[in-house]
């Protein structure tokens, strides 16, 4: 006979930890429950194997993902793993329950003179959520991706089994590399219960301006300019703005003296610009669409992104690679502007993620950089190796 | 002559490459019995010298029929024996698949086969402005798939990063013979990131047979600094207060006075000051001002924590002066004695003024000579102690010396390895840092991509054995 989600989950973590999931869940007919330890959760995961219940987890909840299930699962919402557990100052690293908010972390980092290397993507963005995402942001172009600011990760798998790698320190190769296989694999061969974070100085000055460009080909013109000049900038961003306006951002970061040059630089390239507070980095819409292409490919790709006739807001990084679309309001992409993004990106070898769409990624168009087919059979023995009963968010994982 | 075990697979490996690219004669085979850690040997059934992708696939492939342990190897520099053969293994050998086939510079990569020996790849950037990072102290004869395989760090890591960190993609050959590309040139791709499951993998889980790598811009200023102190734990302290104060050098070198003694000994003039008892190396990379303002920076505090002199150098010359030392020490250490043990450990960088000392009481309780160079800025130690390896009581001592080191290193909250890998050398301390949940998954993930065991076998991974059965095995393989 089977169990019900609801009530293995009370059994193990009491009624008051049981709740009903917000409506914006796409499968918010689950009950939702929230683990108050790593133990919990690690004792909840087991019961769940044993059981053959299916487990969603929910971070911060701002990329959400999934397809109808048959009920016979539960959302795992990390919100009260959120505990620092170390932070070493004078060796910069810093280990957290998965369900720490990242800018709550930062917050606390921020008297230090320190900072996690993260781009949160919403105010309620997690650390675990960042890492099984692979969420990079602004911070690439001069810190690099998620998956190299990860030094160690505890997590239990689908099997129930609470395992670790990598390690406190910030070089470390013993074994195989747990820390990054976990990165991006979206909970689907296990969840994060804590992870430690190399540390980077906060820079002791950041100067971000807004330059206004005719349109978008002057702005990338601009950009490569500028990318000549001060290869360091530590933000290059091209925006196409909903309103059809171009612009570019530039962030410089360091030292004073090298501000000071680069600005001098920039000057000498760019108009005028209007000098923006530093929370201009961060996200104030919804990301609906993100497409990953190589540095060369970064205008001919946004050019196809400024082709859709909704309202949105267009950042490229030349340096990276990355485009991202930015709404007020999240509506799936009709099969319209799916056809023109599949004509347009054809040949670029891109990779398309639809964060505002929570079913998209189960469509497998070729020209979304979809992963390859043969890989389905590495993937497929991995996660029965990780996950044997099939438990961890069934439906979300094409090749599952 | 043939080895009398599978002879069908020598008779087609014979017709596919030629028997000068299978190598099965016992008297050259000698020369690939061991790696780096010379004290660990096998010698190899064969020799492969495959020069495509397409007969890799078929080697991997008529191994997995004949049941052939395969260990893939580059230039055999590797300090953790992890590219010494399995025994009834065969060595695929990557020495001829060295071609650069891609640089593109507008997107900054470099598709290149294994064989490639890492500084080539350097000197054919130079030109176009560009530079691949990871330079291990081997790169003047260690391949770039070796490098992938041990994930391999160098001086300039701290900075750049391990290698991995410069892998955008991979070609892998899996243990039945099929082909898979792990991540992409892009940089980003979907689901759990298996190129950074496979880089450091020490070719146990596939074969690398090409690698796309990121490059980096030249930096247009770098500045280099050399501290000396009085003792070695001012000097930890100096690199200490560097790291917590934000500084982040390009390279952050220590050298102690056993290794200026041994620079001095084999005629290698360092320029090192004779009273030192250690000194720091450290190298800033990027725009002038930047460069500036940080070795202006990491100077006060160095002078805070008791250097008794600072150098600087900003031009080409002057900085291959103050890296001679640092790049002559092993060479140096290496004339004390037949066989030199170079130890690969991690401790948290504000540990550093503890656990030196404690590695030190180690060696001088075994009788052991030390001399310590290492990647100070992170952390990773590289004990180096001088021993003959024909004498079976030092070797005793050597791997007392080890298992005593790895244990303080871990209990300062380090790791077993910061770039040399595990291989052999360290398969038997791994559950000392990992649990038994995390060994008996290693296992399983070592069987979802090599079910049969053949690829690179008997590394890596713990066997189920006492520590104590496997010391005397590692003693037989030496003296056999």
């Amino acid at each position: 006979m089977s169990v019900d989600p609801a009530t293995l989950a009370a059994s193990i973590l009491g009624a008051s930890a049981v709740r009903t999931a917000p409506r914006s869940h796409p499968h918010h007919e689950l009950p939702l429950v929230a683990p108050a330890s790593r133990e919990e959760c690690v004792e909840l995961v087991r019961a769940a194997a044993s059981a053959r219940i299916g487990i969603h987890v929910l971070g911060g909840g701002s990329a959400l993902r999934g397809a109808p299930t048959s009920g016979h699962a539960l959302i795992l919402c990390t919100e009260r793993l959120d505990r620092v557990l170390a932070h070493e100052r004078d060796d910069l690293t810093f280990t957290a329950e998965a369900g720490l908010r990242v800018l709550r972390a930062q917050a606390g980092l921020r008297p230090h003179g320190q900072r996690l290397a993260l781009a949160p993507r919403a105010e309620g963005s997690t650390l675990g959520g960042t890492v099984a995402r692979a969420a990079d942001g602004w911070t690439r172009k001069s810190t690099g991706f998620v998956r190299d600011q990860v030094l160690g990760i505890e997590v239990v798998t689908g099997a129930g089994k609470r395992i670790t790698g990598g390690g406190r320190v910030v070089k470390n190769v013993s074994g195989f590399d747990l820390c990054r296989l976990f990165t991006g694999a979206r909970a689907s061969l296990g969840i994060l219960l804590s992870l430690t974070f190399r540390l980077r100085s906060v820079p002791e000055t950041r100067r971000v301006t807004r330059h206004a460009a005719a349109d978008l080909a002057h702005a990338f013109s601009a950009a490569r300019s500028i990318d000549q000049r001060i290869p360091d900038a530590e933000v290059l961003r091209v925006t196409r703005h909903e309103d059809g306006r171009a612009s570019l951002l530039l962030s410089l970061a360091g030292a004073r003296a090298r501000v000071d040059a680069a600005i001098r630089s920039a000057d000498d390239a760019l108009p005028r610009g209007e000098v923006l507070a530093p929370e201009a980095l961060e996200g104030t819409h919804h990301c609906v669409l993100r497409v990953d292409v190589q540095p060369a490919h970064t205008e001919r790709a946004s050019h196809v992104l400024a082709g859709l006739t909704r309202a949105l807001r267009i950042d490229a990084d030349i340096a990276t690679g990355t485009i991202e679309a930015f709404s007020v309001e999240v509506q799936p992409f009709t099969e319209d502007e799916r056809a023109l993004l599949a004509r347009g990106l054809s040949g670029l070898e891109a990779l398309v993620d639809f964060p505002g769409d929570a079913r998209a990624h189960l469509r497998r168009e070729a020209a979304f950089g979809a992963t390859p087919a043969e890989h389905y059979p590495v993937l497929q023995r991995l996660w029965r190796h990780f996950d044997p009963a099939g438990i961890l968010e069934p439906g979300v994982h094409p090749w599952k | 002559m043939l080895p009398a075990h599978a002879p069908e697979f020598f008779t087609t490996l014979r017709t596919l490459l030629g028997p000068e690219r299978c190598i099965t004669d016992q008297g050259l085979l000698l020369p690939w019995e061991c790696d780096g850690l010379s004290h660990l040997r096998q010698l190899p059934i064969a020799v492969l010298l495959p020069e495509t992708r397409a007969e890799v696939v078929e080697i991997v492939r008529l191994a997995a029929e004949h049941g052939i342990p395969l260990t893939a190897r580059g230039a055999g520099t590797c300090l953790s024996g992890g590219a010494t053969a399995a025994q009834g293994g065969a060595l695929i050998a990557f020495t001829r698949m060295k071609r650069i086939l891609e640089i593109d510079p507008v997107n900054r990569t470099a598709r290149v086969e294994p064989g490639l020996v890492n500084v080539r790849l350097s000197e054919a950037l130079k030109p176009l402005g560009l530079a691949y990072m990871p330079d291990p102290s081997s790169q003047t004869a260690s391949t770039l798939g070796g490098n992938v395989a041990e994930n391999s760090g160098g001086p300039h890591c701290i900075k750049h990063g391990n290698t991995t960190m410069s892998v955008l993609a991979l070609e892998v050959v899996l243990a039945d013979g099929s082909v898979i590309e792990l991540g992409h040139a892009r940089g980003r791709t979907e689901g759990p990131d298996l190129r950074g499951l496979f880089v450091g993998s020490e070719g146990t889980l596939g074969i690398v047979t090409s690698i796309t790598f990121r490059l980096e811009r030249i930096p247009p200023a770098e500045l280099t600094l050399l501290a000396s102190f009085a003792d070695m734990r001012s000097a930890c302290n100096g690199v200490s207060s560097v790291i917590a104060h934000g500084i982040l050098p390009s390279a952050f070198e220590a050298i102690d006075d056993r290794t200026i003694a041994a620079l001095e000994h084999a005629g290698k003039k360092s320029g090192y000051p004779s009273n030192a008892a250690a000194v720091l190396l450290l190298e800033f990379d990027g725009a002038a001002e930047s460069v500036r303002a940080e070795a202006d920076a990491a100077t006060a505090l160095l002078r805070a924590a008791g250097a008794l002199r600072i150098e600087e150098a900003e031009d080409a010359a002057q900085r291959a002066r103050l890296w001679k030392g640092r790049k002559g020490a092993y060479g140096a250490m290496g004339r004390l004695a037949p066989d030199l043990y170079v130890m690969d450990t991690v401790v948290p960088r504000s540990r550093l003024p503890e656990v030196l000392p404690a590695i030190g009481r180690i060696c001088d309780e075994l009788g052991l000579p030390l001399a310590n160079v290492f990647h100070a800025g992170e952390g990773n130690l590289h004990p180096n102690i001088s021993f003959d390896g024909r004498n079976p009581d030092q070797v005793r001592r050597v791997l007392e010396a080890g298992r005593r080191i790895v244990e303080v290193c871990l209990k300062a909250g380090g790791a077993l390895s910061g770039e040399h890998g595990i291989g052999t050398e360290k398969r038997e301390f791994m559950p000392l840092a990992f649990g038994p949940e995390t060994i008996e998954l290693l296992h399983g993930l070592k069987a979802v991509f090599d079910p049969g065991r053949l690829l690179n076998p008997d590394k890596v991974l713990p066997e189920p054995v006492t520590c104590g059965e496997m010391r005397p095995a590692v003693l037989r393989g030496r003296s056999a």
